[in-house]
This record gives C-alpha cells, structure tokens and sequence, in this order.
C-alpha cells in the first residue's frame, strides 16, 4: 500500500520537517499534499483520495479541531483517519480530541520511529 | 523577575537543542548591549488563555531564523527567503507549549495564539533586555532575549 498523505500547518517549515520524517519512517508514500490550514485542507480532501492526515490544532482561518468537525460531518471524509501533531501537552485536550474522532496525538518535535509505529497500528500496516 | 526563570531557561535550551542543534549560553544585560546592531531585530510574540493566562516574546536575530531553518531541515530550501520567519514561529510555538504545561500541568487546557513576528528596532529590543522578566542568551553567536509575563 502506497499512501497519500496530507499535512495540514500553517508554517512551511512544519510541513517541510513533517514531510521529511514521513519519508524516514520507510512507509511507502505515493503523493504529499499540503494545506496551510483546516480550510484549505478541506478543499485537498474534497478533491483527492488522502489516506490519512497530519494536523496542527491552532492555525488561522480555521483550526484542526473544525477541519476534525466538518470531516466529521462529511460521509467520505469521515473515514479519513487524522492524527494531530502539536505542541500542546494537556491531557484533557487529548481526549476531546480523541472524542472527536482524533486516532492519535504527537507531541512536537516527532521522531520517524513513533511516527511510523502510530501510522502502521491505525492503518495496520504491519498486518500487510 | 518572575518564578519561572528556571523553568523558561530550561525550556529554551532544552528546544534549542533538540529542535534545530544550536546550543545557548545564558548571558548578562551588559554582554546583550555589546551583542545589539549585528543584524536586524525580530520579535515573535505569543498570547495564552484558559487555564493559565499570559504572553512569551522572544526578540533575535535574522540569522538565527535562518540557522534554525537550516538545521531543521537539513539543507537551506528557502525558496522565497522567508524560512526565518516561520523558524522564529515555530520555535516560540514549542517554547510556549512546553512552558504551559510544565508550569499549569497537563489537566487545564491553555489555549495559544497563533506566534506573529515584526521587525523590532535596537532601541525595543534594549527595552526588552531592561525588562525584569526577560532572560538573555547567546545562542551560537546571535542575542536572544525571551520575556516571560503570567496574568494569573
């Protein structure tokens, strides 16, 4: 299985750092699609066949928690599992998140080892 | 100056490292005025709500930027020559995160806002250094001055 991913933050340097630990995990990765923020991530799903999402929460225009909603409120994008990436550390956070639909959290700065280990167990590639 | 000196320090260098390679030294005000005028100044702030109520600035150079753009992602892609500013983001975004947390825990949610970078002059950025909540650092040979202020 080769992935589409997306990577949806506001700063070019995350999407570029979390770009480049993807292709260290040794997943296979077919295509990369950013997006600055939830908006702009909902029109990339809306037009491409994503295998999974990596999000900031706090970004203007609209947030990971309203990206995470609205997918929710969208038969096909409801599917799409999402793991959040972000520098926020409160437990309770978490598991709103996690309520929401959220399949993991990562605390920044993320390592190509935890990041490939949480990707296999939630699109359980190690079974493949 | 505040309490959480140490834990701010700690937190800085701690980030530094591990996030971009670049090693600091704390500094005295004295050292920070003979470290002023190399390049130009920015101060990227940030705002948090909720569970603990404050704000973190951190003035520096533009070089650091680029050196943190540099390190994080292993080679200088910068095609539009504004790396910098998203590097100086991204540092005080992990900065402020850490520092919440290990200062209110990880029960209350602390909200942070979106780290916005201008241009500072020497005359602010000295203002910063003379602030009692600020601490200041060399960071392989660009000033830095982190100022650190609670609401509740």
């Amino acid at each position: 299985m080769s992935l589409n991913v997306l990577i949806v933050d506001d700063s070019k340097v995350v999407r570029k750092i979390i770009s480049k630990t993807l292709k260290l995990t040794g997943i296979s990765i077919n295509e990369i699609h950013d997006a600055s923020n939830g908006k702009e991530a909902l029109e990339v799903l809306n037009d491409e066949w994503i295998d999974i999402v990596f999000t900031d929460i706090n970004m203007p225009v609209m947030g990971g928690v309203e990206m995470v909603e609205r997918m929710n409120k969208d038969g096909l994008m409801q599917s799409v599992p999402v793991i959040v990436i972000s520098t926020e550390g409160s437990q309770t956070r978490i598991e709103q998140l996690t309520q929401k639909g959220v399949k993991a959290y990562l605390r920044k700065p993320v390592t190509p080892e935890r990041l490939r280990d949480v990707v296999k167990d939630i699109l359980g590639l190690e079974n493949e | 100056m505040n309490d959480y000196q140490d834990v701010l320090e700690e937190t800085y260098v701690e980030t530094l490292e591990n996030l971009a390679f670049v090693f600091s030294d704390k500094i005295d005000r004295k050292e920070a005025q003979e470290m002023l005028g190399h390049d130009q100044l920015y101060l990227t702030s940030m705002e948090f709500t909720g569970g603990l109520e404050g704000a973190l600035k951190l003035a520096t150079e533009k070089g650091l930027g680029d050196v943190v753009a540099e390190n994080m992602l292993g080679s200088m892609e910068d095609e539009n020559g504004d790396l910098y500013i998203d590097s100086l983001k991204e540092i005080t975004n992990v900065i402020c995160g850490k520092l919440v947390t290990e200062i209110a825990g990880t029960e209350p949610i602390v909200d942070l806002s979106i780290p916005e970078v201008v241009p500072v002059s020497k005359k602010e950025c000295q203002k910063l250094i003379n602030d009692n909540n600020s601490i200041i650092f060399n960071s392989e040979e660009f000033l830095v001055v982190l100022n650190f202020q609670l609401k509740k």
